[in-house]
């Protein structure tokens, strides 16, 4: 069983490891995706544009150590 | 109760860290371990113990991001919304916290991700479970049945 687990996870890995760059690039767009829609629903609450950005980043709870940590699960 | 046996979680959903004292505290009691007379404690060898759940200490658990996808495939910001509504915005987690549990349930094979145009037309990463996750959804569904039924035993026996 953790074989065939360790198999069907075998494509992931290869493009972790052998396809960094792209890799990152989709991390960060999915961040800024989830940023930015979190963004828009402040402002639609009432708050303006900038501050709902800050606010979301703020409720994100550190952007970068969030990488990291996505990065360390993919090991 | 004999047809009950003991069964511990997979290993892979226990906690590589050691728990925190109060968290400790509270397995203790919960297993019954330090009250014998307690019919409680009948409950540590027929009842699995389940510690998979979200943890106090800020992290998502496995479980509810799982239940959160098996209906349909929902990106990062969709699955964070409906965590927050099912738990009645009881649950003050960041919603950073979401992204690296994700991506360590797709390392582990339990889900997948796909780009897809989201609704407002941008693309963004969807995730829906494997074959594996819904296995493995299933049977932690069972064992939280079979841990329900003993609680049940239990409690009907204390009553009697």
């Amino acid at each position: 069983m953790k074989l065939k687990r360790w198999f069907m996870t075998l494509p992931l890995r290869l493009r972790s490891l052998f396809r960094q760059n792209r890799v990152e690039l989709e991390l960060d767009e999915e961040i800024r995706f989830h940023l930015d829609r979190q963004a828009g629903q402040f402002a639609e609450g009432g708050l303006d544009p900038q501050e709902a950005q800050r606010a979301a980043i703020r409720e994100f709870k550190g952007v970068e150590l969030r990488k990291e940590e996505c990065r360390d699960a993919r090991g | 109760m004999n047809n009950c046996k003991w069964v511990d979680p997979p290993r892979r959903w226990r906690s590589k860290t050691k728990p925190k004292s109060e968290l400790d505290q509270s397995r203790v009691v919960a297993r019954g371990g330090e009250f014998p007379s307690d019919p409680a404690s009948q409950i540590r060898r027929h009842a699995p113990v389940v510690r998979h759940r979200v943890s106090i200490r800020g992290t998502i658990g496995k479980r509810e991001i799982v239940k959160s996808i098996a209906l349909e495939p929902m990106h990062g910001w969709a699955i964070s919304q409906r965590l927050k509504h099912v738990s009645g915005n009881v649950l003050q987690v960041s919603d950073g916290s979401l992204y690296p549990a994700l991506h360590k349930l797709e390392q582990e094979g339990w889900i997948k991700a796909e780009w897809a145009p989201s609704e407002n037309n941008r693309r963004a990463k969807y995730y829906s479970l494997t074959r594996l996750g819904r296995k493995e959804l299933e049977k932690e569904a069972a064992n939280w049945n079979r841990l329900a039924a003993a609680i049940t035993q239990v409690v009907n026996l204390t009553e009697a």
